[in-house]
């Protein structure tokens, strides 16, 4: 019994050495004995502007005139900027910075808090997002798409104007952005495309001239942002 | 226009696209009735935007450029309320701020420094239009504080129920000079140093409704470090 197992031990030990050494032929790509691994270093940059709709519900005041000023803080402008360096084909890891504006102004508009009427009234909402962004690439001879996700900070300015005074809100909040960029090759180093993306965060206090006001609800500065843009690729 | 001048990169090797961007120091100078006002430092901003070279031959060319500059002035508070009747205890401070797009066009020349690098010198004219521009004051008096802002593009300012003439009133486009200096690397980043003037009269009101208008300027210095793809 103990022969017939050392001669099953030693074969078993014989088949897998064979087999070891015909998949060590089959899978590795040899060039003179080493085998060739590519590396990547491709670097884009893509900046553009375009549409930004902020989401989330806008307050119904009761005041027709309010309101109709309010409606317009739901469209707004939008800067993007993408950085992204590929050291593999797929995959790379970049930053992405967005800024989205909104604006909004009004004449004789009644503040009930203050029992005042505005002669002129300015206010603007200003989203700024900052953060490093995982990227994956897919491409053909004259096409380029690039997806992104991005996790960082996301800052909240509100410069409002009342009748000349300024009252200045602001406030900081953990933000997501995810972007998809259909782009075209134009040469061997530029691209022009559109990029469909969105940042979402929110926030339940605000500073107020430096003065903490929590919210009764919570505030969304998410937005919806569709962007032109121009690339530079060093592939 | 770049655009259509990028899809023909294929077909003239010698132009080439790229990003700039850096920091400003930007001041105002005005004057009314010959009498220098003097109420303005200078005030840091920042600068980016894409550039577009295109070269006749190794050493001459053309640069143009499209930036958008953040750009003002501070506010000196001891000049600017210099024979105003202010109350014991009131402090006051501000600044000027534009948000301005430039258009550069540079005439370039380069010269070899060493294998690797390159000086370039360029001048040239730069025309700008500012779509948004403020002056912020605040003052402070026994611990509280009151923040104002008007548009400088507006004749009136309007501060609660006052109104007066904006007598700093300036108009949004502008022309004047600009140069620039500075190093190439590798065919592919530049550092430079620049310099623009505004040339026409900024100001856009008539003071009082007299002949007296005021004559108000800007300068701007910059860093810049641009790539080329």
């Amino acid at each position: 019994m103990k022969r017939f197992c050392s001669i099953v031990l030693l074969a078993a030990i014989f088949c897998v050495l064979a087999l070891t050494s015909a998949t060590a032929q089959r899978g590795a790509s040899y060039e003179e004995g080493q085998p060739v691994v590519p590396s990547y270093k491709d670097f884009r940059f893509a900046i553009g502007g375009g549409y930004a709709l902020r989401l989330g519900k806008i307050a119904k005041t009761g005041d027709d005139n309010w309101d109709k000023v309010s409606k317009k803080l739901r469209h707004g402008l939008t800067l993007d900027a993408d950085a992204q360096y590929f050291f593999r084909p797929d995959w790379g890891l970049g930053v992405n910075v967005n800024y989205c504006t909104t604006t909004i102004s009004g004449d004789d508009l009644y503040f009930a808090d203050l029992d005042r009427t505005a002669n002129s009234y300015k206010e603007s909402q200003n989203i700024l997002f900052v953060g490093p962004s995982y990227a994956t690439r897919s491409q053909s001879e004259k096409w380029l798409l690039v997806t992104s996700v991005a996790v960082g900070p996301l800052f909240y300015f509100n410069p409002a104007t009342f009748d000349g005074v300024v009252v200045n809100s602001n406030a900081v909040t953990a933000g997501l952005n995810l972007g998809f960029s259909g782009e075209y090759k134009v040469s061997a180093n530029t691209g022009v495309g559109l990029k469909l993306s969105s940042t979402v965060g929110s926030v339940n206090s605000l500073k107020v001239e430096g003065q903490k006001v929590e919210l009764d609800e919570a505030f969304n500065l998410s937005n919806v942002m569709l962007t032109a843009f121009i690339s530079f690729r060093s592939w | 226009m770049l655009l259509l001048l990028l899809t023909t990169v294929p077909s003239f090797a010698q132009f080439r696209a790229g990003v700039k961007g850096g920091g400003n120091l930007s001041n105002m100078n005005m004057t009314m009735g010959n009498v220098e006002l003097d109420i303005h430092d200078p005030w840091f901003g920042v600068h980016g935007g894409l550039m577009g070279e295109y070269m006749f031959s190794s050493i001459f060319g053309l640069q143009a450029e499209l930036n958008y500059v953040f750009c003002g002035a501070n506010i000196n508070a001891a000049r600017y309320t210099q024979g105003l009747d202010v109350p014991e205890g009131l402090s006051l401070e501000g600044y000027v701020s534009r948000h301005v797009f430039h258009l550069p066009l540079y005439l370039k020349t380069k010269f070899r420094l060493s294998e690797n690098s390159k000086l370039y010198v360029m001048g040239g004219g730069v025309a700008s239009f500012s779509p948004t521009a403020h002056q912020h004051i605040k003052q402070t008096y026994e611990g509280e504080y009151l923040k104002t802002k008007w548009s400088l593009y507006e004749p009136k300012i309007r501060i609660l129920d006052e109104e007066s003439s904006n007598v700093y009133m300036i108009q949004r486009w502008n022309v004047g000079l600009a140069a620039e200096a500075g190093v190439e690397v590798n065919d592919r980043m530049t550092v430079g140093v620049g310099f623009k003037h505004v040339l026409n009269n900024m100001s856009a009101i008539r003071y009082m409704g007299t002949i007296i208008q005021p004559e108000t300027r800007m300068w701007i210095a910059s860093l810049s470090v641009g790539y080329f793809f």
